[in-house]
């Protein structure tokens, strides 16, 4: 038999030492019912709202429903050893999940148990997972960008530092795979990451795990994983736990990014729960607060100022603002966004990535449509050098979808018409950019600088995606300080103007592609 | 069990009142006691969930067991609750009842389990201290577990104050497996 770590007789001795229980008075009930993970407890008459509920073999419940004589709560984790008639306490404590920075590199369920076998995570802090989003005071607007490192997304939806951009599309379309790229172009900004999976295949959280790893960016990241075989209860908690975590680094003036992938099945664990407390149902069977589901959970991303991280600090850290950046996905069933749970999560958001099968089929990936996504406040926070560049991006590819429909009948076009077609082919090749390889503010603003000045209108439509390559390499290599003023200021003025004239002619004339 | 609580609860307030009105309160309780014990029986039961027997039919198989020591009062509370086909709810009235009897007197009946039979002197100090904390008079019913090898368990409606070594063990196993 083998020995743990933990077993070490002196280990053992100082931990006996140190236990401590004190007597106290604790409310008592017992279980009448229990059917697929839904508890019914008679007693517990002064049981709280969200309230752990310890039950027999270190198993909790969370308290759900409150009724006259008996309280309705759903089993957290496995509940095959639970009977009818056994005990219920009350813990006095509302569900609550460790959160901290040792949780940086680490996959933890909804609870913030590890599940990655890298032994047990050292957390000091724990604090509720139901929280109240700061208030009006408490706030400041986005001014900071988050770069996502996808030119199709930091030229025409903007993300700022604190935003809700909800990523919407049918299965099959590209969504988690944006999120990963701003996760992994995260790295050396000191953006802290949170991944939550939320009824996704264990196998497809381990590969995204592993695809984190190979590109360096667990360090800075923390998955919350309630795979397709945890209960509903944990489904529907996770986003809830992830969000927590996330506001330790909010709170303490940094900023985090958190993906919630993807709400509508969590959602869809909610109505499980819901239904099986037997909530009335309403549209689509869902509860009557689904609304307030996401609202609540998607109203805690926020920026702070600096005020509210100094008073939550006690002063520890003076001058710095917080903010937790939200990346909530929704799965569409065929384009369809007025569904329910869609058109709630847009109405909340500030904004949609909108992503369709049609394009990402014609190869055009990260396969956004530039008319239906929107960014409503990260334009204050684009850098300066995308916005002034990128700025007639988004209205060309719109124009330019437009008139591509409508040239297909005609035979003869003029001049202007043809350049724009010309143009929007070339920008549409442009914006491709492929999976785990995220491109920084320069080199974004040299392959948006090329096609506006019309150094792309010479290359061979299927040529432009080497032609982008082969220029970012070789400018990269002989201009090395334009490109490094560029990302440290994100500026644009004339000498900056000048040297990507310079560089551009400089690649027309020397470089092959 | 939940479901009657609720059944049991008009019921119980109105038998109460009208106990109080009547200042019957021991004599209400006595009879309840006794219909509650009745219709707890194995056989009884049996006999009023059977479907084939109607409900009328049920209350006067109680009152032919009890007719004579119940009152007018007390009989048409069982031809009503026969009627409503309640009749299963009268352990939970009972309990429901002395519940508020117990309120009303601002008493409370604590069970105090434990290891090794009590002192007077052990039990005065946990009705004394029970009071401090209740703020109410506290009768103790003791009984005594060996399992709990310890302590003290005290149960006083929803409240359990576990003071026993069984329990400490328990939770000092659950820290070390973690």
């Amino acid at each position: 038999m083998q020995l743990n770590p933990s077993e070490i007789s002196e280990l053992i001795k100082s931990r006996i030492e140190s236990f401590d229980t004190k007597v106290e008075a604790r409310t008592e009930g017992t279980v009448v019912s229990l059917s697929d993970g839904i508890l019914r407890i008679h007693g517990l008459a002064d049981a709280m709202q969200g309230e752990m509920i310890e039950l027999p073999g270190d198993t909790y419940a969370m308290a759900l429903n409150l009724e006259r004589d008996s309280v309705g709560a759903v089993v957290l984790g496995a509940y095959g050893h639970l009977s009818e008639g056994d005990t219920a306490k009350c813990t006095g404590r509302i569900l609550e999940v460790p959160i901290g920075r040792n949780l940086l590199g680490r996959v933890v369920d909804a609870l913030g148990s590890p599940i990655d076998g890298k032994g047990p995570i050292e957390c000091e802090l724990t604090a509720p997972i139901e929280k109240i989003a700061p208030g009006v005071i408490e706030r400041k607007s986005v001014d900071q960008p988050v770069q996502t490192g996808l030119k199709s997304i930091d030229a025409m939806v903007p993300v700022g530092r604190g935003q809700r951009e909800l990523i919407i599309g049918d299965r099959q379309t590209g969504k988690t795979a944006v999120a990963i790229d701003a996760i992994i172009n995260q790295a050396n900004t000191g953006v802290k990451c949170i991944y939550v999976a939320i009824g996704q295949k264990a196998s497809t959280v381990a590969n995204i795990v592993r695809k984190l790893e190979e590109h360096g960016a667990m360090e800075h990241t923390i998955i919350v994983a309630a795979s397709a075989a945890e209960s509903a209860a944990m489904q529907f908690i996770a986003p809830y736990s992830g969000c927590t975590m996330g506001e330790f680094f909010r709170d303490r003036g940094e900023d985090a990014l958190i993906i919630y992938d993807d709400l509508t099945k969590q959602a869809w664990a909610y109505r499980q729960v819901s239904l099986l407390l037997r909530r009335p149902p309403g549209r689509e069977a869902y509860p009557g607060d689904v609304f307030y589901l996401h609202s609540r959970l998607l109203e805690r991303a926020s920026r702070v100022n600096a005020e509210y991280v100094e008073a939550f600090t006690n002063g520890e850290v003076k001058g710095k603002t917080g903010s937790l950046t939200a990346l909530p996905i929704i799965e569409t069933q065929d384009g369809d966004v007025s569904a329910f749970v869609p058109t709630n999560v847009i109405s909340i958001t500030d904004g949609q990535i909108f992503l369709e099968s049609d394009l990402f089929n014609a190869g055009i990936r990260p396969a956004i449509n530039a008319g239906l996504s929107v960014s409503r406040v990260g334009g204050a926070a684009q850098t300066k050098a995308v916005k002034k560049l990128g700025g007639g991006v988004r209205l060309a590819l719109a124009q330019y979808r437009e008139l591509a429909a409508f040239a297909q009948f005609a035979s003869d076009l003029d001049d202007t018409t043809r350049a724009q077609l010309e143009r929007g082919e070339r920008v549409t090749e442009l914006m491709k950019q492929a999976q785990y390889s995220p491109l920084s503010v320069a080199e974004m603003a040299i392959s948006l600088f090329a096609a506006n000045e019309g150094y792309l209108d010479d290359v061979d439509v299927k040529k432009v995606v080497d032609f982008e390559a082969a220029m970012l390499a070789f400018i990269k290599s002989n201009s090395a300080d334009l490109v490094n003023t560029i990302n440290e200021t994100g500026d644009y003025n004339d000498e900056i103007e000048a040297g990507m004239r310079a560089a551009l002619d400089n690649f027309k004339a020397n470089g092959v592609w | 069990m939940a479901d009657y609580t609720t059944v049991a609860r008009p019921y119980a307030s109105a038998v109460y009142k009208l106990a109080h009105e009547t200042s019957s309160l021991a004599a209400w309780g006595d009879a309840l006691a006794l219909l509650a014990a009745v219709v707890s029986d194995a056989e009884m039961i049996k006999r009023l969930d059977n479907p084939e027997l109607d409900k009328d039919k049920k209350g006067e198989m109680l009152m032919h067991v009890l007719g004579d020591r119940l009152n007018q009062q007390q009989q048409n509370m069982v031809r009503l609750m026969a009627e409503n086909g309640r009749l299963k709810a009268l352990p939970d009235v009972a309990e429901q009842f002395e519940v508020y009897r117990a309120e009303a007197e601002g008493k409370i009946e604590a069970q105090v389990t434990s290891a090794f039979e009590l002192t007077s002197e052990q039990e005065k100090n946990i009705i004394a201290m029970l009071k401090t904390k209740l703020g109410r008079e506290v009768t103790l019913s003791t009984s005594v577990d060996q399992s709990l090898i310890g302590g003290v368990v005290i149960k006083a409606g929803d409240t359990i104050i576990d003071g026993s070594m069984k329990s400490k063990l328990e939770s000092l196993a659950l820290t070390l497996s973690r």
